[in-house]
């Protein structure tokens, strides 16, 4: 029996009252590909940063070698041979390519690294100057250039976080195959992904996550359903939404329609490119894409927090491109941004406080009571402060915005992201609900189910350009395509 | 003109603002605002002449560094130990420097005067030309300069690349205020040569506005302190030449980092003269997710 190269070992770590981790003990062996599959936050990725000293965990240790080891930054993780590519590039956006590898090998950017950089670069078909700044690479290449930091060190367990979910699939392969000839070679490989067919192809074992528990380890050959079984238990809960009878009647005219739109992100890219869309009222559309693509800054544009360099914005028919972001909420355009932390609530402040920040009048208090209550906020004192919710309950107070005023069009920007399962349902519940009662909602989303599950069209965006509307009554047919869409053109 | 560049790049006042320029160009690059300087360079010039009185001119040097640099470390554990914010900690800490160093200026001091170290003016000009080569190799050239300018720009992804970010700020407060305690020492023994209450106040916010102004690139300081330098030396010259006032001649500085910032910021230029986008955040490690 050979010995596993790293143990974790009763981990446990928890957010607020959130439990990420719960007792999660697993072994990894040299030479083999360990399969994390789990949903959105089940704790694969906490997993992931705990091994990488990101998170250092509240109980539980980790053991290398038969060692047990603590971590306290990725530096240390890292002279242990451990290695993380996450989910999104973590690279600095203000250095060139070439930096950004020499401080990841702590070295200095030397000629020597430069041409090591560029063959492998090349050997994998992109062709880049090294010396380029990393912001001016489009979201894959960053990707790309995360993982070609990897390949470069002398990793012994590579831990891959979705980082190739979605690249391109040739690309994918590529990247896969090395990965497998790392693994051939002795070294460990744990891959973290939500998508089991993938996960089956390329797994040695497979640890399935469930709400920060390990449900199941299973061995190579195991059947693709017995794995789905695992990771979903008997809760599913995002088919618990009902889709709402798509034979509307729907207005003629657009609530919201944006017309060539182009907007530039902080580095002078355009990051919305010659946009155009239009939502009626009582209807639901989403804009899909992979992260960085261009949807947040298309969100900002609309309701006024990104000047827009070129095209309109019609709200009801009135042009509101350069109106001040106020006046258009007084118009009845509400934004629920992505991360209710920073950009949601005033998290010093109490929940009633913020509830009457997002009404801008007199809120009685038969009304507070009410959002908090259809809202399912918990602990439901209107009094208490709002850093002392957990996320989901803060996305919540985020969200009654949407039941103090009466939004004529909704623009939300991946607002179940950091969310659990429960409270991402009520969130998408309440929007579905807001266009049934006759308001516009456009939904800008990483997610594919949520966008499949709650939205009548859907287009999909790449580069800043949305390439393809998908539209029907069964747009859950139409998954495979989307997906298809969102990683290639 | 060659001669007056030549006579302004040898003051010795202003060899110490170019040291001070610099060392505030380390700390800021690495992400952190800066505000103690101030205080610290006060703190330094009273040192620098009460130590140089009691044990000579070279042990004077080293304590004056040593008390920089032990000053500075107080000031870094609050912002990246105990995360607190980077202007309030600063503008505190400032009122308690002054004070220590009215403090240890009028207790310790034995004269109110000192010697001046005469140094040749080659020698100040090559100390200053030195340090403005050095801070830029060091933070262009070496691992650990690229180190500290990516804590600047994102704290967070620098992390992820396997750099400790308050072991990194701590590194560049060192350099930054061994080169910020060279400058105190300079302004002391060799232009000032004499203490009373506050003596320097008011130069570091002009080193961290002049640091603003060359968008922290250590090159781009050297010439911009020399204008900065040659407005101050010869406040009084144009004050008798052409009638302006000192205080204008004062506020020079201070408007013109805000324009040249200005300019920078709404023009493509900035793209080119990257400044440290993360100036001032609070950076915890642990970010709270839900």
């Amino acid at each position: 029996m050979i010995r596993p190269f790293l143990q974790v070992v009763q981990l446990y770590k928890k957010f607020g009252d959130i439990t990420a981790l719960n007792n999660v003990s697993l072994a990894i062996y040299p030479g083999e590909i360990l399969v994390i599959l789990g949903e959105n936050g089940s704790g694969k990725s906490t997993l992931a940063k705990i091994l990488y000293g990101l998170y250092f965990p509240d109980k539980g240790y980790i053991k290398i070698n038969g060692t047990p080891v603590i971590f306290s930054s990725p530096a240390e993780a890292k002279s242990k041979g451990i290695f993380l590519v996450s989910q999104r590039p973590q690279l600095i956006d203000d250095m060139s390519i070439l930096e950004n590898i020499a401080l990841f090998l702590s070295t200095s950017p030397s000629r020597g690294l430069r041409k090591k950089l560029s063959e492998i670069l090349n050997y994998l078909g992109m062709a880049i100057d090294v010396d380029k700044s990393v912001h001016a690479l489009s979201y894959t290449e960053k990707q790309l250039v995360d993982l070609v930091k990897v390949l470069l060190a002398q990793p012994k367990l590579l831990i891959v976080d979705e980082a190739v979910t979605y690249l391109p699939r040739e690309l994918k392969h590529k990247f896969l195959n090395i990965v497998k000839g790392f693994a051939t070679r002795g070294g460990s490989v744990m891959y973290i992904t939500h998508k089991v067919v993938e996960a089956a192809e390329i797994g040695d074992r497979f640890a399935v996550l469930r709400r920060g528990s390990v449900v199941g380890v299973f061995e190579k050959g195991v059947d693709v359903s017995t794995l789905r079984q695992a990771m979903f238990g008997s809760e599913e809960y995002l088919t618990a939404i009902t889709k709402s009878p798509v034979q509307r009647p729907l207005h003629k005219t657009p609530a919201l329609s944006v017309e060539n739109l182009v907007v530039f992100d902080e580095y002078g890219k355009p990051a919305v490119n010659d946009v155009s869309l239009s939502v009626r009222l009582g209807d639901v559309v989403a804009i899909l894409g992979i992260a960085g693509n261009g949807q947040k800054e298309l969100g900002e544009a609309i309701v006024g927090l990104r000047k827009v360099a070129k095209g309109k914005v019609l709200l009801n028919g009135d042009e509101i491109t350069h109106m001040p972001a106020s006046e258009r909420v007084r118009r009845g355009l509400i934004y629920v941004p992505e991360d209710p932390f920073r950009e949601g609530v005033a998290i010093g402040l109490t929940v009633a406080e913020n509830m009457k920040l997002f009404s801008q009048s007199r809120v009685s208090k038969e009304i507070l009571e009410t959002a908090i209550r259809k809202l399912e906020v918990s602990p439901s004192n209107p009094l208490i402060s709002v850093a002392k919710l957990s996320g989901g309950n803060i996305q919540k107070v985020s969200l009654s915005r949407l039941l103090l005023n009466t939004p004529r069009v909704v623009i939300a920007y991946s607002p179940t992201r950091m969310l659990d399962e429960k409270s991402r349902v009520l969130i998408l519940r309440t929007l579905q609900k807001l266009a049934e009662s006759g308001s516009a909602v456009l939904l800008l989303s990483e997610d594919i189910e949520e966008a499949v599950y709650i939205s009548t069209r859907i287009g999909v965006i790449v580069n800043g350009k949305i390439v393809k509307f998908f539209e029907g009554p069964e747009l859950e047919s139409y998954r495979e395509d989307i997906e298809k869409v969102m990683v290639h053109a | 003109m060659l001669v007056e560049v030549l006579k302004i790049a040898t003051d010795p006042l202003v060899v110490a603002l170019v040291l001070w320029v610099l060392g505030n160009i380390v700390v800021e690059r690495s992400g952190v605002i800066n505000l103690a300087l101030d205080g610290i360079i006060t703190i330094g010039i009273a040192v620098a002449f009460v130590s140089t009185q009691y044990f000579g001119y070279f042990i004077g040097l080293l304590i004056t560094i040593v008390t920089s640099l032990a000053f500075a470390t107080m000031f870094m554990i609050f912002i990246n130990i105990m995360h607190t914010y980077h202007v309030l900690t600063g503008l505190a800490l400032n009122i308690l420097f002054y004070g220590l160093s009215a403090l240890i200026g009028l207790r310790l001091q034995k004269s109110p005067v000192l010697a001046t170290l005469t140094l040749s003016p080659v020698l100040l000009a090559l100390v200053s030309i030195l340090a403005v080569l050095f801070t830029w190799f060091i933070l262009y050239k070496t691992s650990i300069g690229i180190a500290i300018r990516a804590c600047g720009f994102n704290p967070r992804a620098s992390e992820h690349l396997g750099i400790k970010v308050w072991r990194t700020r701590f590194l560049a407060s060192t350099i930054g205020y061994t080169l910020a305690g060279i400058g105190s020492y300079i302004y002391a023994t060799v232009y000032r040569g004499g203490w009373v209450q506050y003596t320097g106040r008011g130069y570091g916010f002009l080193a961290i506005t002049l640091a603003m102004a060359s968008t922290w690139h250590p090159l781009l300081s050297y010439p911009i302190s020399l204008v900065f330098g040659y407005l101050y030396t010869s406040i009084y010259a144009l004050q008798l030449l052409h009638g302006i006032h000192p205080e204008i001649v004062n506020a020079i500085p201070y408007v013109a980092s805000i324009a040249i910032v200005t300019i920078v910021y709404s023009t493509p230029l900035h793209k080119k003269l990257a400044a440290p986008r993360a100036l001032g955040e609070v950076y915890f490690k642990e970010e709270r997710a839900a």
